[in-house]
């Protein structure tokens, strides 16, 4: 087998894997990740294929049709929820399954995906606001207590998409996301501006609490990925604690100065 | 009523806040708003675990469904439709009462969490063993339709 083909072989297996990649970050399942990088490598005339994934880590180690061995590994150390991106990536997989273009072109398609613009901010602070006072009225407020968590639900996106303190530890950010929402909750309770402190606080934590991380990590084990399953739900029992302690922490500060 | 409204509305909002921005967002909202509705209907009938185990099947199931006719992935369908079922109040109080030391608010939280946790995670995987079996059949019948 000349070197050009191997590093021809070696770069589908890189473009394979930064779409499984892309498609972990935004909030993909791992088996669909697997089942994406397994179907890729297949069209492209790999003989066999042995994909891992969890949710930090992707290996890779594919047969080509001149009998080599190749390997790769990819660490993934961040990830969200970005349906819409998982939508196109999801689509890209498809069309590169039905009518395999050179690989040259994955590339600059992904590249595309992933650099979508950001749409307006307003957007994600309508839908936040949606998402907290929904839940409000849901388990219970009325109306005066969702336009307080409206106002919650604002200082949460906005910490949010600031990205404060959640590059450097994602538990800090929570901490200190509660502790922020916590006190303003206090405060515009006492104020007068809504009325159950409780169900205001809890349309807010619906937006922070890894509620469904949690019930999917619990699927994940149930159908098979434990070691997926193991590290999400220790990973949202962590995070709910950190808000839990930021508004314990919070309820502090307001009943010892005020 | 104003509880199913509302559970539309609060799946509405995670959709955006998942990033879709896209036609079948009234689908979500529609399988949101079904999925609450049969679980308060069950609840009539059945305890909360099975009340759980059925609405997180059916809601799975829709999603399925409806993932088939728009041909995006199941989760982008079932995760924001999810939510009004998920303990992320109950959760929160586990972690709460655990921190502050009371162990009996801590020990009936924990369980209540758990219950919905485990009944909704064995709802989808039930679901996911369906579809196994017949996901192909599921996949004929949808596209036979779509013509």
């Amino acid at each position: 087998m000349s070197t050009n083909e191997k590093n021809q072989d070696e770069k589908l297996i890189s473009i394979a894997l930064d779409i499984g990649e892309a498609m972990l970050r935004t909030g993909g399942e791992v088996t669909r990740v697997e089942d994406t990088i397994s179907r890729i490598l297949s069209v492209y005339q790999f003989k066999k294929t042995n994909v891992f994934a969890v949710t930090s880590m992707i290996e890779v180690t594919a047969v080509t049709c001149g009998g080599a061995t190749l390997t790769q590994t990819r660490r993934v150390n961040a990830y969200a929820t970005d349906l819409e991106k998982l939508d196109k990536l999801n689509t890209l997989s498809r069309e590169i399954c039905a009518d395999p273009p050179p690989p040259g072109n994955i590339g600059s398609r992904l590249d595309d995906i992933l650099a979508e613009k950001e749409e307006h901010p307003f957007i994600s602070y309508a839908g936040s606001i949606m998402a907290a006072s929904g839940f409000t009225v849901f388990f219970g407020g009325n109306l005066y207590d969702a336009a307080a968590t409206a106002v919650l639900a604002c200082v949460i996106n906005f910490m949010n998409r600031k990205g404060i303190y959640k590059k450097d530890n994602q538990l800090l950010y929570y901490l200190a996301c509660s502790v922020v929402t916590g006190m303003l909750g206090n405060l515009l309770v006492m104020a007068g501006f809504g009325m159950h402190l409780d169900k205001i606080l809890i349309g807010c934590i619906m937006l922070t609490i890894p509620g469904i991380a949690i019930t999917y990590a619990v699927r994940d084990m149930l159908v098979g990925e434990i070691i997926t399953g193991l590290l999400r739900f220790a990973e949202s029992l962590l995070i709910a604690a950190s808000i839990a302690g930021g508004y314990i922490f919070s309820s502090l500060i307001i009943g010892g100065f005020l | 009523m104003i509880q199913v409204i509302a559970a539309a509305i609060g799946a509405v909002g995670f959709s955006i806040v998942f990033g879709i921005r896209h036609r079948y967002i009234w689908v979500i909202a529609l399988n949101a708003g079904l999925s609450w509705t049969l679980y308060l209907i069950c609840c009539m009938w059945m305890n909360d675990f099975w009340s759980n185990l059925l609405t997180a099947a059916f809601c799975s199931m829709f999603a399925a469904v409806a993932a088939r006719f728009t041909e995006v992935p199941a989760v982008v369908m079932q995760m924001p439709a999810t939510v009004p079922m998920i303990p992320g109040g109950s959760l929160y109080y586990t972690m709460y009462y655990a921190m502050e030391g009371n162990r009996e608010l801590f020990a009936s939280y924990f369980q209540a969490t758990f219950r919905t946790i485990f009944a909704m995670a064995i709802g989808f995987a039930l679901t996911e063993v369906i579809l196994k079996q017949y996901g192909g059949r599921l996949t004929e019948a949808v596209a036979k339709i779509k013509k």
